[in-house]
């Protein structure tokens, strides 16, 4: 089908002259003498503003009709002057008949008109559909403003109930000190009394009592440096160090946990020493919680295999062992403070969720970082990344 | 009688309550649900004096951190203003000020008080009595703790602007 050029110029018209006619329709205006009265108005005028009271307006002073007006006399006098080009408000809030919100947009400008003599012509448009639009996204802003600001209060209040939980486990934990070395140095004086080949069992007893009081002395120090960590002054103390000498330390530091569950324990260095600028009592300590984790989380006659070795200008120390290992889900969570995976409970063992943490953190103070990998019921591998210069 | 017409703006953030203050002033009521003001809406209450009637035209104006130009335009005329803070949120007083500022630029004559509005939200409250009073003291007005919710001090807040315009 064609359509003819002069359909096309119909249709157009059409189309304007319909826009023409919803203008019209959204627009009310009235004409105002100098002493403010309205003298004539567009039959959608009283309507737009009041309703109820249909074609009330004429004779009445502006001021009554448009309650928005009243203060703003000064200003309509300097239009009538001519000093004020136009006063306007936008988006005025009314009421229809149904009690639902409506927008109009007010503007006033002078109007010299042969019948009125000097006047005010005085425009309102009806915007209540892009007010609406404008409401509502208005709306959406401050709620999410609001939203946002809870939250951020919220977020303090935790921080300030984390600092005073902190406090006084690291008070707790100070306390727990005292009473543990005594324990401690009395099971050794009692050990040194009694002949090894007397009392095999209370020897075995005494070993527990060692290895229990070194179990908790690593758990004080990890609640006493996370307190550091938390308050921002942990410093570390930095010499040269030799990974390797470190390494075999913290394998002898071991050795018990790694027998009494029969673990293999292998551990492959660098063939020359590996000497890098490090805390070398964080390091250990980091190099302790991965070790002694990987005991925990092996199995009897499991594989553990500690090593190091370079890559480029950067130190790699990895633990790796066959383990239960982790899901995606855990593996996600590891670092996280307090975090305690379904693992600890197969294993029953009896993890605080400090370790970890306390890792990732010590090894990110020597600029370093450090890679989890992991598969259940197929391992876990922690490698360490420190650079030669941190 | 003499009918005296008085504009007053209520100004202030977002969700401080500025709508919930004017509906309890002149409406009586409350109503709990957040509905954000765009534009501004004119609300009308007499109160009767000795010798005349005063009309308060009392304009309840969008809140915002800033007043744009279209809000500013909305002050021309105000004979006072009831400048609002939300006692649970401290961010909302730091604007007082500001608001303060826009006013007496457009009329310098105009009357103050400050409100510190949400009292019987007593366990949330984070704005104290000491803030509230540096604030007005510095701008020389003075300050009501209201509360649209129950009512409390909330004609005292609109009648004391009154009684200041009317002094002046």
């Amino acid at each position: 089908m064609t359509v003819a050029p002069l359909d096309m110029d119909s249709l157009i018209l059409a189309a304007h002259a319909g826009k023409l006619f919803g203008l019209i329709h959204r627009i009310a205006y009235a004409l105002v003498t100098s002493d403010l009265l309205i003298r004539r108005a567009s039959p959608n005028f009283s309507a737009a503003l009041a309703p109820a009271q249909e074609d009330s307006c004429i004779g009445q002073p502006l001021t009554n009709i448009l309650w928005e007006l009243v203060g703003a006399e000064e200003s309509l006098q300097e239009i009538l002057e001519g000093s004020l080009p136009y006063l306007a408000f936008e988006r005025i809030n009314r009421k229809d008949h149904d009690g639902r919100t409506t927008y109009l947009d007010l503007s006033v400008t002078k109007l010299d008109s042969s019948e009125l003599g000097l006047g005010l012509l005085v425009v309102l448009e009806d915007v209540t559909h892009p007010a609406e639009v404008e409401q509502r996204l208005t709306q959406n802003r401050n709620e999410l403003a609001l939203a946002r600001a809870e939250l951020l209060r919220a977020n303090a209040q935790l921080q300030r109930l984390n600092r005073q939980k902190t406090l006084f486990l690291s008070m707790a934990a100070h306390d727990l000190r005292g009473p543990l070395s005594v324990i401690r140095n009395s099971g050794d004086l009692i050990a040194h009394i009694i002949p090894a080949d007397a009392y095999p069992k209370a020897l075995h007893y005494l070993h527990l009592i060692d290895f229990q009081t070194n179990h908790m002395d690593w758990l004080i120090r990890d609640f006493l440096d996370l307190d550091q960590i938390e308050q921002g002054i942990l410093t570390l103390r930095l010499m040269e160090t030799d990974i390797n000498e470190l390494i075999l330390h913290v394998v002898d530091l071991a050795r018990y946990l790694v027998e009494r569950r029969e673990l293999s324990l292998e551990v492959k260095l660098t063939a020359e020493p590996m000497r890098l600028l490090v805390d070398a009592k964080r390091i250990q300590q980091a190099l302790y919680n991965l070790l002694s984790n990987a005991v925990k989380f092996s199995r009897r006659g499991g594989q553990i295999v500690v090593e190091n070795f370079w890559e480029g200008d950067t130190a790699v120390l990895r633990i790796c062992d066959n383990g239960l290992g982790m899901t995606a889900e855990e593996q996600a969570h590891a670092f996280q403070l307090y975090y305690q995976g379904n693992s600890n409970e197969e294993m029953q063992t009896q993890g605080k969720g400090l370790g970890l943490y306390i890792v990732k953190l010590l090894v990110e103070l020597h600029g370093g970082r450090i890679v989890l990998e992991s598969e259940r019921d197929k391992g876990s591998r922690f490698t360490i990344y420190l650079p030669q210069n941190p | 009688m003499k009918i005296v017409q008085k504009k007053i703006c209520l100004l202030g953030d977002f969700a401080v309550g500025k709508t919930s203050l004017t509906r309890r002033f002149v409406e009586g009521r409350f109503d709990d649900k957040y509905l954000s003001t765009i534009g501004v809406k004119v609300s009308r209450r007499v109160i009767e004096r000795e010798d005349h009637s005063l009309n308060l035209l009392i304009w309840d104006l969008v809140g915002g951190n800033e007043l744009s130009q279209r809000e500013t335009g909305y002050l021309v005329g105000t004979a006072g203003a009831l400048i609002v803070c939300d006692l649970t949120r401290p961010e909302t007083v730091e604007t007082l000020k500001r608001y303060a500022h826009h006013l007496r630029v457009v009329n310098p004559e105009a009357a103050l008080v400050f409100i510190g509005n949400k009292l019987d939200l007593t366990a949330e409250r984070m704005v104290t009595d000491d803030t509230l009073t540096a604030v007005s003291a510095s701008l020389q007005a003075e300050f009501l703790l209201t509360s649209a919710k129950t009512g409390q001090n909330v004609a005292q807040a609109f009648l004391r602007l009154a009684e200041k315009m009317e002094a002046r």
